[in-house]
């Protein structure tokens, strides 16, 4: 039997395979280079998505936040509080722009009253959050150096991105204030 | 394991499982055994060469208990090797420092390269708690990074500033001048900062009430400039910018400045404006600066981009 006769056409034009009995001889589909990259291209798919589904679920950090469904919810109401009682502030977070990872930097956190005088809160905390990775997160307090001038040493495990936050607590309310940094490689 | 053996004369170990398998014993390859007789050489040579076993106490040498090896070799004493190379590399940049001026360091484009390098860490230990990492200001803590200088910004001022500390001065005025008196000067500082001319009636009141004794005629601080072009300061801002000595500015802070002025004994509220002397004409060296410290200091700060 020729390659011409592996497949014959019926009376309706579809292509038919070879008989059944024949799986394994010189007529069978695998043998066809067609089909077995047809084959081999819905298998590289369909590892590929199964190497991304399990990398998603193995690597997944969690949620940021447990609360997220409360704090969308009230969020309005939470701005407006928070604007109400805004001390007028103002505030500063000196980050040395080149930061890197795995190594201590010092960063310091300065606040004044509505008129330019510093301001003593009772605890100033600083806080950094790993936007894609809540396990890499940490806190420590600051210390004073002077008043309205407060420092911590602080070393980022990962380089990139880093929300920080430097949180002010003064008679049961706190007053936060965040930066955006990128960290670079060690 | 056989009784017998079934294979005589073939140099097997006599150790037999399923009549036919047998352990021969043959010796390793000559590769292999070059390559344990060699690390075992070195070992020893190592032990011989460098620190490598712990003593016991009454048998240590001076200097802890192991052997020391017969080269002496010690890591910090590689570290201090290392160092004193820097040290070397250092040593011909720091000796042109020393004899040189700020100015003549300025006109060095290589030696400025090298300055403003060591200046980085010096100014990051002394420098940044207040006036930012990047001499940027903080509230409270004036820009070194822009042009608007309180005391000069050429580099002889710089030095100065450094050396000696600087200590703003203002009266407190809450109990000189009127509410509206106040609220008046107030007003005219906020106007001038936004770009304004300033009230007449403001003028007249900042010339009648003396402000301008520190700060200038024309509100901008300048009290002269000599025909050199030194301009004389007694460290009053700039009143006619946009700057605010005390952020956050405006007429709440200006107000406060004048009604309880800037490091007044006594007065609760005062502004708190002290820069701390850090030449050694405080006395002691302990925690403070050289000379040539200092040098690089005013080179660095000069060249953050405001220098005169």
């Amino acid at each position: 039997m020729s390659d011409v006769t592996t497949a014959s056409v019926s009376a309706d034009h579809r292509p038919q395979l070879a008989p059944a009995g024949q799986g394994g001889g010189p007529d069978s589909a695998w043998r066809s280079p067609w089909f077995l990259g047809w084959i081999g291209l819905v298998v590289v798919v369909v590892v590929v998505n199964a190497t991304m589904i399990t990398l998603a679920f193995v690597t997944n950090p969690g949620l940021v936040v447990d609360d997220y469904y409360e704090r969308g919810r009230d969020v309005e109401r939470s701005l407006t509080t928070r604007r109400a009682e805004a001390p007028g502030w103002t505030m500063s977070l000196d980050t040395p722009a080149d930061v890197a990872a795995k190594t201590p930097t010092m960063v310091r956190f300065y606040v004044v009253d509505s008129v330019g005088q510093p301001v003593r809160p009772d605890q100033v905390t600083y806080y950094a959050y790993r936007p894609s990775d809540p396990s890499a997160d940490f806190s420590l307090p600051m210390v004073e150096e002077a008043p309205g001038r407060y420092a911590a040493e602080v070393t980022f495990a990962l380089s990139g991105l880093w929300d920080t936050l430097v949180a002010a607590q003064t008679g049961g309310q706190e007053i936060a204030f965040d930066q955006r940094i990128g960290v670079a490689d060690h | 394991m056989a009784d017998h053996n079934p294979f005589p004369g073939e140099n097997n170990t006599g150790h037999f499982w399923d009549d036919n398998i047998r352990e021969l014993n043959n010796p390793p390859p000559k590769w292999w055994m070059i390559a344990l007789w060699v690390s075992i050489a070195w070992f020893v040579l190592y032990g011989i060469l460098y620190p490598m076993y712990p003593v016991l106490p009454w048998q240590s040498q001076e200097g802890g208990g192991f052997t020391k090896g017969v080269l002496g070799w010690t890591s910090i004493k590689e570290f201090e090797q290392g160092m004193e190379q820097v040290a070397e590399v250092r040593a011909q940049y720091e000796t042109q420092i020393a004899s040189m001026t700020p100015e003549q360091i300025l006109d060095d484009p290589g030696l400025t390269q090298y300055t403003l390098a060591s200046a980085k860490v010096l100014f990051g230990d002394y420098c940044a708690a207040c006036h930012g990492s990047g001499g940027q200001g903080n509230p409270g803590y004036p820009v070194l990074a822009d042009d608007d200088w309180l005391y000069g910004g050429s580099m002889a001022k710089i030095v100065e500033s450094v050396t000696n500390g600087r200590k703003g001065a203002m009266t407190a005025h809450q109990n000189i001048l009127s509410e509206a008196e106040v609220d008046q000067l107030s007003q005219f500082t906020v106007s001038l900062a936004d770009g304004g001319e300033g009230s007449e009636a403001g003028w007249k009141l900042f010339n009648e009430k003396g402000c301008t004794a520190c700060h200038g005629q024309q509100a901008n601080g300048i009290l002269a400039e000599l025909p050199d072009g030194t301009i004389v300061t007694v460290g009053a801002a700039n009143l006619t910018d946009s700057i605010w000595r005390f952020e956050p500015g405006g007429y709440e802070s200006a107000k406060h400045t004048i009604l309880y002025g800037v490091n007044q004994p006594g007065v609760e509220q005062t502004r708190d404006a002290v820069m701390p002397a850090f030449g050694d004409s405080a006395g002691s060296l302990e925690g403070k600066l050289e000379p040539d410290q200092i040098k690089k200091l005013a080179v660095y700060v000069h060249s953050l981009g405001g220098g005169q």
